[in-house]
């Protein structure tokens, strides 16, 4: 047996290895930075929790795990609901870049808010299915397994994920 | 599309590299096949690059639709309102203490019941139930013991307060 490998991680090392990761995971789960900022914050707090207590075999998994579940929480809860109908509109994308045009950075903002408004309206399991297995690049056994479903399901969730979002790039 | 094309799950399986040898052999002889392929990745390479940058905060037009509710509410609101809150024109006519007609089957069950009370074989010189039933009902209405002392063999289609005297004589003379 490979004492080495059940040596377990810093509480750093694993923040400093896993923190890009989680937050990139929450800001597309919850198509929110600040709300992704947050959710990364309850993540880390349930990893020093664990860490104390009941350190997991495998903490990239488990940390996968918890992301998950704990974005589908807050996309739960009343608060989260009420304030993406309520939020104030501040667009931190207004300034075009410097070699667009003007006609040029429309479209794409116009793209990119499209995109990004289909990935919203996705139901909670496409939505995870599609950030794992394809942004995340997990293989479709590992989603099946974070995500308590079947191979199967993760196909198909993803297909029909795939095919709304590439209707919304297709819309005018 | 030929009906040998693959289905967009296949191609999509492709993409993935999950897909059976013999779809991937199809795909790269087929030139429709080959080109929806080429259109899938470079939808997916698009849609990439825009969840690679910030999301765009929602839109105002959601917070809109919101507002649309206020009016309804306030409208629905003040209806209610003006339902339970309206003064009442008049006073609601209290309920009769009792409905006359029950008296009056009362008055004739305590008869049959207890036939010897007071006038027993009379009845023949009972005055109409026009005139005196009527009467009587009236006169007891104003009693809300009425009923129940009615009930306990108070007597006849008589009031309570007239005299059983003469009452089954055919010949005027008294009993007893």
């Amino acid at each position: 047996m490979n004492t080495a490998a059940r040596v377990p991680p810093s509480l750093d090392a694993l923040y400093r290895a896993h923190r890009e990761r989680v937050l990139r995971l929450c800001r597309l789960l919850l198509a929110d930075a600040d709300e992704a900022a947050d959710v990364v914050h309850d993540v880390f707090l349930r990893v020093e929790r664990a860490f104390r207590v009941a350190p997991p075999a495998d903490w990239a998994a488990w940390i996968t795990r918890v992301t998950v579940n704990t974005c589908r929480d807050r996309r739960r809860s009343g608060w989260w609901r009420w304030w993406r109908l309520t939020g104030v509109e501040l667009d931190a994308d207004e300034t075009p870049g410097p070699t667009a045009t003007p006609e040029h950075e429309a479209v794409r903002r116009e793209e990119h808010r499209r995109v990004w408004a289909a990935l919203r309206r996705l139901p909670a399991r496409q939505r995870e299915v599609f950030v794992l297995r394809h942004l995340e690049g997990f293989a479709t056994d590992d989603v099946a397994a974070t995500l308590g479903i079947a191979p199967g399901s993760v196909k198909r969730h993803l297909f029909r994920a795939v095919h709304a979002l590439r209707r919304a790039l297709g819309e005018r | 599309m030929t009906t040998m094309c693959l289905q967009d799950d296949a191609l999509l399986a492709i993409h993935l590299g999950e897909a059976p040898a013999a779809d991937v052999r199809h795909a790269a002889i087929c030139p429709l096949c080959t080109g929806r392929l080429g259109t899938l990745r470079a939808d997916l390479a698009r849609i990439d690059a825009h969840l690679a940058l910030p999301p765009p905060p929602a839109r105002r037009e959601r917070s809109l639709r919101a507002l649309a509710w206020v009016p309804l509410t306030l409208a629905a609101a003040a209806g209610l309102a003006l339902v339970l809150l309206r003064p009442h024109a008049e006073a609601p006519t209290p309920p009769a203490a009792y409905n006359p007609e029950v008296v009056v089957f009362l008055d004739d069950l305590a008869d049959a019941l207890d036939p010897v009370d007071g006038y027993s074989g009379a009845e023949d010189t009972l005055e109409p139930l026009d005139a005196t039933g009527d009467a009587d009902v009236q006169g007891r209405a104003n009693t809300a013991a009425a009923p129940v002392g009615l009930a306990l063999g108070g007597g006849s289609t008589r009031g309570l307060d007239e005299s059983f005297i003469g009452v089954g004589c055919d010949n005027g003379i008294q009993r007893g």
